[in-house]
């Protein structure tokens, strides 16, 4: 598989804080990779960076072996990199299918609808995709928790993108709810989309992901998948705690 | 029909049927009446109108208060008496010129203001409006310091054809902002509003969208503040002082921000009460002000914006005018 992006060396300090120390990062593209690590580890550290709202002190990003570093998110985000955050972000004053409407005046979905190659971003199909289509006319600002996420998610695939940055999608939800976007997640996967998941909720994760990134203090411990990640004593010792984990793969 | 003009009229439909109203009482009164001096209050009210209006496409939309609105107004009062003065320009290029000049230095100030929020940006402005303000005592050889200039050429003949005049251009404004706010460029000035972040990672280039709208805010008021020197045939420090900016503020506050009808209505109606209150002059500003304070309490977000206008379909229709959509699937 193509390698889709790749970070090098990447660190990142706040005054006297290391968020990130030389972190790298493979994805290749149609693969589905998690990063877990304790609070405070840097994963959204990375994600800010990947994403263009943090410049790195040093390293690199490629995106499909174009160097990204330097370029607004805006312009990322047209190149085909999309992130979503780690608390939900609606666009307050607005009805869902306007909210939606926002990315399809981006540059990239613009470039889209105009080639017949093509098809054009269908704002509508990606709401009946995520189960959000009855609420197309609603305000956003009466949607409950699980539904603003949906939102974002929704917001975030109308740009288009070749690869999709979570930051903590199931946060708040309740294992069905976990349940139904992991599912949604997955189908997007098999569309063709590159999927970067940051979690806590480990039991969702690691049914969801191929490959598993561990950070603990800005440091990369460990990548490998799922099963051998459980079983990894640095990671337990680091992430889970010392004693054995009743997490299962089940 | 044409294609064309039946997208217009379905267009217009979708507008909210009190700013056809209000146009439309305006434009009626000075024929039907003849009364010159409510001709006169009633060209006042228009100019704030058209002020306040400008102000709501950038500030209503992105919710960054531009306190120093005088900047655009007076600079553009200044500069259309000084072309009319000293070069001879007539009206109808020196106000389009002073125009333009207020619409580029909204480019410049909104490109230097981009990394501002909340009270910082609304500082800067009042900087840029303060500086221009002491500028205009400072070179009184060319504005005549605190007397400002006088003897402009008048906008025409008489005061009922220069309402005439500054209602269309009132009505212009009107059509062209509420046709831009309700364009793709409104819906993404409301997405900078909710979180500009969320609006760079939906692939917006957010900078370029509010200097847009920076500049287009300089422009109207520059069209507004350019035809009022004219029709007063006088520009003076007043039009770039500080209380001018605060009226601007308030007239759009107290209409309801972000839906240019409301400002439309906050600046006719507040400018009628304010020379209505002219029956108990040595009261006037105590009650006005005292007033308006009221309205702030009672409305905090503007009175087509109150929650029983919002919540009432009729209502809604009636100041708000229908929901438009324009994404790609129902744009066509």
């Amino acid at each position: 598989m193509a390698l889709l992006l790749e970070a090098k060396n990447l660190s990142k300090a706040f005054g006297g804080l290391q968020a990130l120390r030389d972190v790298h990062l493979t994805v290749s593209a149609g693969e589905r990779v998690g990063i877990i690590g304790p609070n405070g580890a840097g994963k959204t550290t990375l994600f800010n960076i990947l994403s263009g709202f943090y410049p790195p002190n040093s390293g690199m990003v490629l995106l499909d072996g174009q160097n990204i570093l330097g370029k607004k998110p805006y312009q990322i985000v047209n190149l085909g990199l999309t992130r979503t955050w780690q608390l939900v972000k609606p666009f307050s004053g607005m009805t869902v299918l306007e909210a939606v409407s926002v990315p399809t005046f981006s540059h990239r979905a613009k470039t889209r609808s105009s080639s017949d190659s093509a098809p054009k971003v269908d704002i509508v199909g990606i709401l009946e995709g995520i189960g959000l289509a009855d609420k197309i006319w609603e305000e956003v600002d009466n949607l409950n928790h699980n539904e603003l996420r949906l939102l974002d998610i929704s917001r975030a695939m109308a740009t288009h993108p070749r690869i999709l940055l979570l930051d903590e999608p199931f946060s708040g939800l309740s294992p069905r709810e976990a349940e139904r976007i992991s599912r949604m997640i997955l189908d997007l996967n098999h569309g063709g989309l590159t999927v970067l998941i940051i979690e806590h909720r480990l039991r969702e994760l690691m049914k969801l992901v191929q490959k598993v990134m561990v950070i603990h203090f800005g440091e990369k411990i460990a990548e490998d998948t799922p099963e051998a990640i459980i079983r990894d004593s640095r990671v337990i010792q680091a992430y889970l705690g010392k004693r054995s984990p009743e997490i299962g793969l089940a | 029909m044409s294609t064309g003009l039946r997208k217009i009229t379905s267009r217009l439909f979708t507008y909210p049927p009190a700013g056809f109203v209000i146009l439309a009482a305006l434009g009626i009164y000075p024929a039907v009446s003849g009364n010159i001096l409510h001709v006169e209050i009633l060209l006042l009210a228009v100019v704030y109108a058209i002020f306040a209006m400008s102000w709501d496409i950038l500030t209503g939309y992105t919710h960054e208060v531009n306190f120093g609105f005088a900047f655009f107004i007076g600079g553009a009062g200044y500069l259309s008496g000084a072309l009319n003065i000293f070069l001879a320009f007539p009206p109808a290029l020196s106000i389009p010129l002073a125009a333009l000049a207020a619409g580029v230095s909204g480019i410049l100030i909104g490109y230097l203001t981009l990394r501002l929020k909340g009270p910082y940006f609304s500082m800067a402005t009042l900087a840029f409006a303060g500086i221009l303000y002491k500028l205009s005592f400072i070179l009184y050889k060319i504005t005549g310091g605190e007397e400002g200039i006088s003897g402009l050429k008048s906008l025409t003949s008489g005061p009922v054809t220069d309402f005439y005049l500054m209602w269309m251009a009132m009505v212009g404004v009107y059509f062209l902002l509420l046709f831009y706010s309700r364009s793709k460029h409104g819906t993404i000035l409301k997405a900078i509003r909710a979180d500009e972040d969320v609006a760079q990672s939906s692939g917006i280039n957010t900078a370029y969208y509010k200097v847009e709208a920076f500049a287009l805010s300089g422009l109207f008021a520059g069209i507004g503040g350019g035809l009022y020197a004219h029709a007063q045939m006088h520009t003076g420090p007043v039009m770039l002082s500080g209380s001018l900016s605060v009226l601007v503020v308030l007239l759009a506050m107290i209409g309801g921000m972000g839906t240019i009808v409301g400002p439309l209505f906050g600046g006719i109606l507040l400018s009628i009460l304010n020379e209505a209150l002219r029956v108990v002059e040595a009261y006037r500003i105590v009650i006005y002000t005292g007033l308006l304070i009221v309205f702030i309490y009672l409305a905090p977000q503007g009175f087509v914006n109150l929650d029983f206008v919002r919540q009432s379909p009729w209502l809604k229709r009636f100041f708000l005018g229908k929901e438009v959509s324009h994404g790609p699937s129902s744009g066509g």
